[in-house]
C-alpha cells in the first residue's frame, strides 16, 4: 500500500505538470492576450506601441516557456498571482469561489448520495420488477435531461409561478445573511445539479447489487433460513459498499468541474463562472490556478476512490 | 444480411448460431429484441431526417421575423411551437438547428473513435516505452477537467463548426483511447493473433486486420453511448455563449436566447431543451440496446 501510494502520489504530480504546461501552452500560444484585453480594442488598433509598451512591462512579449517556468516557480512556491481585471490576488478570488462551489456542491452531494444508493440497492434487489423498471427509466431520463434547461424550468415554477423560492444568486440583495437565506437560495441549484449524479449512481448501485444477489454467500444466507431484509443488510449491502463508496467519490469529484452549467443559470458566485470571466479576459495566472485546481480535486478523488475501496475490500488490491 | 436474423430466433438458442455469423447480423438481431432502442432509433431517425430535409420540412424560414406575432406561445395559427423574441418560428428553428448540434455530437465522436483506435493500437501493439508514453499522456488529458478544457479552448479558439468539433475531439480521445486500449490488450493476447503474426502478417496488417476488428465492438459500445451526453454538452456550450454565434438556429443558443424572456414566454426555452432532452434519450436508449446486444453476457438476461 505504502509503495503504492508513493508511486501514484508521483503519477499525479506528474499529470498536474502536464496539465499546467498545456493549459500555459495554449492560453500563451492562441491569438489575444490580457495586455489588450486591458487596452481594449480601440486602443489597439489606434496605438499599437502602447500596447507593444505594456506587452514588455507585463513580460508578455518572452517566449511562453520562459513565462511557464517563472509560474511554475511562483506556483510551488505558493504565489498564484494577480488578477488585473478583478484587482484581487489570485488566490482570494479563487479562494471565495471555491468557498461558493463547495456549498453547492455538497448540497447536491449529499441527497444524490442517499437518494442514489437507497434508489439502487431497493431495484437491484428486485431486478425486472416494476419498481426496478420505473426506477431504471427515471435514472435514463434524469440522466439525459440537460442541467440548465431543468434549471430553468425549475425557476419557471418554483420561482416565477409559485414564488415560493427565489430564482437566482446566493444571498438575497437587499438583506443579505443568515442560514436561511443561504438554504433557500440553495435548493434550486442543488436540485439542478443533483439530478444527474442521483442518476449515475443508482443506475451504477444496482448493477452492482444485481451482481452480488447472484453470489453463493446469498444463496447460503436464503437457505439457512434468515429473513430477506437480513439477508440484503447484512450480506449483500455490506459487499456492495466499497464498491458504493469508490462510485459516490467519484461522482463528487465529477460535481466539483461541472458546476459551471448551473452556476450561470442561477447566478452562483462560483469557480464555474469565475473562469469563464478570467478565460475570456485572458487573465492567465487565474485560469492556470482554476485549472490545477479543478483538475487536482478530480486526480486526488479518483485516487480516494480507489484507496478506500482496497481498505475496505481485502480482495480489491491496489498494484 | 439482417433477414437471416427470422429463421434463427425461431430456430432456439441463439447463441449456438452466434458464432457462425457476422457480429452485426448478430447484433442487429438482439438489438431488435430491445423495444425501448428500437423506437428510441425510428424516433432519431425521424429527427435526422426532419433536420436533412429542413428546406423541405421546416414550415417557415428559420430567419424571418414576424415582429406582430412576437413571443406568441404554442398554437398561434400555424406556428406549432410558437414564435421567439425576435418572431422567429421556433418549429423551423429546432428543425433548422438540428443540422448543426446533431452534426456536432456525432461526427466529433466519430473522428475521437478513429484517433482513440489508432492510438490504442499504437500504444498497445508497440508497447514499451512508447506505449507507456502514449498511454500516460492520454491519463494527463483524461485527468484534464473536461469543463475547464472545453471552456478554455472553446473560448481561445472561437466558434466556428471546426473549432468546436475541435473541443469535443479533445474532450473525448482520452476516455474513448481508454477504452480502446483496453480492448486492443485483450486481443493482444489471443491465439489468432500470434498465429498471424507466425506466418509473417507486417505489424500495420496485424493491428489493422487482425487487432483492430475485435476491439472495435467495446469501442463503439462506449462511444454511442457518450453521444447523448455530447449532444447535451454540445448544446451547453452554445448555452454558455460558447457555441455557434446567433442568429444561426442552434438548440443550446435557443434555450438562452429564451432565459432572459422566462417570465413573458417561458415556451422559448422549454421547446429547445426538450428536443435536446429528447434526441439525448433517444442517443442512450439505442447506445444502451447496442451494449446489451453486443454483450452476450447481458444479452440473454435483458
Amino acid at each position: 500500500m505504502g509503495r503504492f501510494l508513493a508511486r501514484r502520489l508521483a503519477v499525479t504530480l506528474l499529470v498536474l505538470w502536464g496539465i499546467s504546461a498545456l493549459t500555459y501552452m495554449l492560453v500563451a500560444i492562441l491569438p489575444g492576450d490580457l495586455a489588450s484585453e486591458i487596452l481594449g480594442v480601440w486602443a489597439n488598433s489606434r496605438s499599437p506601441e502602447v500596447l507593444e509598451q505594456l506587452r514588455e512591462e507585463m513580460g508578455l512579449n518572452r517566449p511562453w516557456y520562459e513565462r511557464y517556468v517563472v509560474w511554475l516557480g511562483d506556483f510551488v512556491r505558493g504565489d498564484f498571482g494577480y488578477g488585473v481585471i478583478y484587482r484581487a490576488p489570485v488566490a482570494e478570488l479563487v479562494w471565495d469561489a471555491l468557498k461558493n462551489t463547495l456549498v453547492l456542491a455538497v448540497a447536491a452531494f449529499v441527497p444524490s448520495t442517499a437518494l442514489g444508493v437507497g434508489a439502487g440497492v431497493f431495484a437491484g434487489t428486485r431486478p425486472n420488477s416494476l419498481a426496478d423498471r420505473s426506477i431504471t427509466t427515471l435514472s435514463v431520463l434524469a440522466a439525459s435531461v440537460p442541467q440548465y434547461w431543468l434549471g430553468l424550468m425549475l425557476i419557471v415554477l418554483f420561482a416565477l409561478h409559485l414564488d415560493w423560492l427565489p430564482a437566482a444568486g446566493m444571498w438575497d440583495t437587499r438583506n443579505p445573511g443568515g442560514l436561511r437565506d443561504l438554504g433557500l437560495h440553495l435548493i434550486l441549484p442543488a436540485l439542478t445539479l443533483a439530478a444527474v449524479p442521483t442518476a449515475v449512481i443508482s443506475r451504477l448501485v444496482r448493477s452492482a447489487m444485481i451482481e452480488v444477489m447472484q453470489q453463493d454467500y446469498i444463496r447460503t444466507a436464503r437457505a439457512k433460513g434468515l429473513h430477506e431484509r437480513a439477508v440484503i443488510r447484512r450480506h449483500a449491502a455490506r459487499n456492495i459498499a466499497p464498491t458504493a463508496i469508490n462510485i459516490v467519490t467519484l461522482q463528487f469529484g465529477y460535481l466539483i468541474s461541472g458546476t459551471v452549467f448551473v452556476e450561470v443559470v442561477f447566478a452562483w458566485p462560483g469557480l464555474g463562472g469565475l473562469l469563464l470571466g478570467v478565460v475570456a479576459s485572458r487573465e492567465t495566472a487565474a485560469i492556470l490556478a482554476i485549472t490545477m485546481l479543478v483538475a487536482a480535486t478530480f486526480v486526488l478523488m479518483t485516487l480516494i476512490a480507489d484507496v478506500a475501496q482496497s481498505l475496505l475490500d481485502p480482495r480489491v488490491r491496489l498494484e | 444480411m439482417p433477414v437471416a436474423g427470422r429463421e434463427g430466433r425461431e430456430a432456439g438458442p441463439e447463441l449456438v448460431k452466434a458464432g457462425s455469423e457476422h457480429w452485426i447480423a448478430v447484433t442487429w438481431r438482439a438489438f431488435r429484441k430491445d423495444r425501448f432502442a428500437v423506437i428510441a432509433g425510428i424516433v432519431l431517425l425521424i429527427i435526422i431526417a426532419a433536420a436533412i430535409a429542413a428546406p423541405i420540412v421546416a414550415p417557415f424560414d428559420p430567419y424571418e421575423t414576424e415582429s406582430s406575432l412576437r413571443l406568441q406561445g404554442y398554437g398561434t395559427e400555424g406556428r406549432l411551437l410558437g414564435l421567439d423574441g425576435q418572431g422567429r418560428d421556433i418549429l423551423s428553428r429546432l428543425i433548422w438547428g438540428g443540422r448543426t448540434s446533431i452534426p456536432l455530437a456525432v461526427i466529433p465522436v466519430a473522428l475521437a473513435m478513429a484517433i482513440s483506435m489508432a492510438l490504442a493500437l499504437v500504444a498497445g501493439y508497440v508497447g514499451g516505452l512508447v506505449g507507456t508514453t502514449l498511454m500516460r499522456l492520454v491519463d494527463m488529458l483524461y485527468a484534464f477537467p473536461t469543463v475547464v478544457l472545453a471552456i478554455v479552448v472553446a473560448i481561445l479558439v472561437g466558434n466556428s463548426y471546426p473549432s468546436l468539433a475541435l473541443v469535443v475531439v479533445a474532450v473525448l480521445v482520452a476516455p474513448i483511447t481508454r477504452v480502446a486500449y483496453i480492448a486492443v490488450r485483450e486481443q493482444l493476447g489471443r491465439d489468432f493473433v500470434d498465429a498471424a503474426r507466425a506466418t509473417g502478417a507486417t505489424p500495420l496488417r496485424l493491428m489493422v486486420v487482425h487487432i483492430a476488428p475485435g476491439a472495435f465492438p467495446s469501442v463503439l459500445v462506449y462511444s454511442s453511448t457518450l453521444i447523448g451526453l455530447v449532444i447535451i454538452f454540445v448544446a451547453g456550450l452554445g448555452f454558455l455563449g460558447l457555441g455557434i454565434s446567433p442568429p444561426t438556429p442552434e438548440w443550446g443558443l435557443m434555450t438562452a436566447e429564451g432565459r432572459t424572456l422566462l417570465g413573458v414566454a417561458p415556451h422559448i426555452a422549454t421547446v429547445p431543451g426538450i428536443v435536446i432532452g429528447i434526441t439525448a434519450v433517444c442517443f442512450n436508449l439505442v447506445g444502451d440496446g447496442l451494449r446489451f446486444a453486443l454483450d452476450p453476457r447481458t444479452r440473454n438476461i435483458g
